[in-house]
Parts: C-alpha cells; sequence; structure tokens
C-alpha cells in the first residue's frame, strides 16, 4: 500500500512540473506577423492598379461604387474589389461579411475591367468622408 | 508495477508527446494572395464622386469629380502617398470658375516604379 502512495505522489509532481513548464510559455512576447500561418510570409503587392473609381448616389445616399483597375502584369488575372466607404465613425460594410466586395472577372494582360460594389449599409452622400478600396489577386 | 504506476507513467508519456507537439511548426507551405490597398480620404465642402488616375504607366494628373458644383477660387489639392506614407505625388488647383469636376496637373508626378506603390489619395477642397 505505502508503494501505491509513493507511485501517487512522484506521478503528481511529475504532472505538476510539466504543467508548470506549459503555463512559461505565457510570458513570450506576442508576434504579429504569423498571418499566414506560418512565420514571416511575405503578403505581395497584386498585380494591379486602380485607376478609376465612381460613387453613386440614390435617394441621397452613396449606395454603390464601380472600381476600374487595370492588369500590370504580363498574364491575365481575376481580382476581388471590396470597398467601404466610411462618415465618421460610420461605415458602408457589415462586419465579417463579404458583402462589400465583387470579383473583376479574368482580366487579360495590360488591359483594365471593373466591379460594381453594392454597399450594405448605404451613407448619407453629404457625410462620406473616407474610402478604403482593397484588392485581392484571386486567380 | 501495480495498475495506478501504470496509469501515472502513461499519463506521464502522453503529456510529453502532447508537450512536444506544441513546439512543432506547420510543413504545409501558406499560399497567400497577392494583396493591394488604396485609400481615399477627402476633406471638402461636397462630396466626392469619382476618381480617375489614368491608365497610364505615370499618374500626372488626377480628375475628381463632385457632387455638386465647387465655387469659385476653391483650391483642390492632393496628396499621393505609398505605402510607407511617403508622398510620391502632389498638385492643386484653384478654380477660377465654379465647377463640378476639377482636373489637378501633378506638380510632383508619380513615376512608373512609384505606381505600384500608391495606397493613398488625399484630396482637400478648400
Amino acid at each position: 500500500m505505502s508503494s501505491i502512495k509513493i507511485y501517487f505522489i512522484a506521478g503528481m509532481a511529475i504532472l505538476f512540473t510539466s504543467t508548470l513548464s506549459l503555463g512559461g510559455s505565457l510570458n513570450t512576447t506576442i508576434s504579429l506577423d504569423s498571418i499566414g500561418g506560418d512565420d514571416n510570409i511575405p503578403v505581395p503587392a497584386s498585380d494591379a492598379d486602380v485607376t478609376q473609381i465612381t460613387w453613386f448616389e440614390s435617394d441621397n445616399n452613396i449606395t454603390s461604387a464601380t472600381v476600374v483597375v487595370k492588369n500590370t502584369d504580363s498574364g491575365s488575372h481575376t481580382y476581388e474589389i471590396c470597398v467601404i466607404t466610411k462618415a465618421g465613425a460610420s461605415f458602408s460594410d457589415t462586419a465579417g461579411t463579404s458583402a462589400d466586395c465583387a470579383s473583376t472577372g479574368s482580366i487579360s494582360a495590360s488591359a483594365t475591367g471593373s466591379a460594381v460594389i453594392n454597399f450594405a449599409n448605404p451613407l448619407a452622400a453629404t457625410d462620406v468622408d473616407d474610402t478604403d478600396i482593397s484588392i485581392e489577386q484571386t486567380a | 508495477m501495480n495498475f495506478l504506476s501504470v496509469i501515472l507513467i502513461s499519463a506521464f508519456g502522453i503529456l510529453l508527446i502532447a508537450t512536444y507537439g506544441f513546439g512543432s511548426s506547420l510543413a504545409t507551405q501558406s499560399e497567400v494572395n497577392k494583396l493591394g490597398m488604396v485609400e481615399v480620404p477627402v476633406t471638402s465642402p461636397e462630396t466626392l464622386i469619382g476618381m480617375n488616375l489614368g491608365t497610364g504607366s505615370t499618374v500626372d494628373s488626377v480628375t475628381f469629380t463632385f457632387r455638386n458644383e465647387l465655387v469659385a477660387s476653391t483650391t483642390v489639392s492632393v496628396s499621393i502617398k505609398d505605402s510607407d506614407g511617403v508622398e510620391i505625388g502632389s498638385g492643386s488647383k484653384n478654380l477660377s470658375v465654379a465647377s463640378s469636376a476639377v482636373t489637378v496637373d501633378l506638380t510632383d508626378t508619380v513615376t512608373a516604379t512609384e505606381r505600384p506603390t500608391l495606397t493613398s489619395v488625399s484630396v482637400t477642397a478648400e
């Protein structure tokens, strides 16, 4: 019976020590450059230039935008374009969705193409003061 | 060796293996789509509803279209910056007559080398 106690105590000591070492990792400094699922994966710029953007209004609200991009690469590509308009602290999109995004379809080398983005939350035309455009090269 | 000791030693072995796994990096290679970003902040009494940078490899002028006419003597200024926040193009135009479409010829043009780094077109009308 006494050997069982010794085994139990030894086992608990081992578990306790192991658990302590796990907790030690919490002291490490947070690193924010692991977005790609591995360390230090660079995000290259898309092979596209924004050449034109036109905002459209309906009932005094900015309801949509047409973005024209130029494929600057030597091969065809498709781009997913997202646009967010801002009016002070208000945003035209819905957080966590791709509602304010649209695809250009395939654009051949050195050609232009466009995408029409309809805003999920149209903002008052007189209040819009900022626009963010993102281009993701999807193909 | 009794049953309890076998259980404890096995549990410790499993813990060792599991802890070792924490330190292993993913062997799979990540694939990240290419991304671009352009911001258009506007400071103006009239809402901007159009911006044209042109399709050339350089940017020599920018045409802006506003929702309503800007009054005469309004100065429209543009500051173009790269991803590091460094100004790579700028210019301004003073309107002699009221107009809703304004073409600003850049005094500091965006070169072909700078064009892919363009990430901000700041517009001011006052």
